[in-house]
């Protein structure tokens, strides 16, 4: 049978043997980020483009905006509260 | 939860390096598995590197409670090599019009050539039987795995790797003869 033929076993254990290439893991992970960056320019991108398009999205970036911007004036007027003059 | 569990969820949690431990770990079986089924240094170099961005791409997509992640990989591996190698197919010889070569295994030029027509031989095995074989002969993977991996029954596999083995039998047969 052919599990006992030595000359297949050496086949089989040459084949076994084989190693991969020095600086594979290296070239997965450059590829692997280069992913991740594309893939996040392209949702910033199609945020961009969903904001153009949308009176919706327009409304709703505007008041996250206004939201974000205000947010400090809110904490001075609650810490303006606490202080006595 | 498993490591490789644990690991793909750091990862999908926003730590990407954390896939470096994955690669480390699966390169080698991957690579191998590649290298032995399509027979090509630099393809297989190719293959497994597109093999690792593609499960890094679709990793939400793996469910530890289906299959462990090395099973997902092969599954991902094997696919990749069938589309490159139906690609790349050129002209089908028939394994039973080869003439082999006899020869005396007693240098390690008969053994080289006696390799090469193995090689031969598995290049020409029909795909699903030549993916089988890989799995279960140099990979060791239980016939369970090869079956899930394979999308197909046990005793499918188990029929697929017997005839492949039968192939390459007939090139073992005129060396035993001569032994």
């Amino acid at each position: 049978m052919m599990s006992n033929d030595p000359m297949y076993d050496d086949w089989i254990n040459q084949r076994r043997a084989i190693d991969s290439p020095d600086g594979l893991a290296d070239c997965v992970m450059a590829t692997v980020q280069e992913t991740e960056v594309r893939r996040k320019q392209s949702l910033l991108l199609r945020l961009a483009q969903r904001i153009e398009e949308s009176r919706l999205a327009r409304w709703t970036a505007c008041m996250a905006a206004f939201l974000v911007g205000s947010s400090p004036f809110l904490y001075l007027a609650y810490v303006a509260q606490l202080l006595v003059f | 939860m498993n490591e490789d569990a644990q690991i793909v969820s750091q990862i999908l949690s926003g730590k990407t390096s954390e896939y470096r431990r994955l690669v480390d770990r699966y390169q080698k079986p991957i690579f191998r598995f590649v290298h032995n089924l399509i027979g090509d240094q630099h393809d297989a170099e190719d293959i497994t590197q597109d093999v690792f961005v593609a499960a890094f791409d679709h990793l939400r997509s793996f469910d530890a409670r289906r299959a462990s992640l090395s099973t997902w990989l092969f599954t991902i591996a094997r696919n990749r090599s069938v589309n490159h190698l139906k690609r790349k197919r050129g002209p089908k010889t028939d394994l039973s019009d080869r003439s082999v070569r006899s020869h005396t295994a007693t240098d390690d030029v008969a053994r080289q050539e006696f390799w090469q027509q193995l090689d031969e031989a598995l290049a020409l095995l029909p795909m699903e039987q030549k993916t089988a074989f890989v799995f279960a002969e140099i990979e060791q993977l239980p016939y369970a795995e090869i079956a899930l991996i394979e999308r197909t029954a046990l005793g499918t596999v188990k029929s697929r790797i017997h005839r492949a083995k039968q192939a390459l039998r007939a090139v073992l047969e005129p060396t035993m003869r001569e032994q």
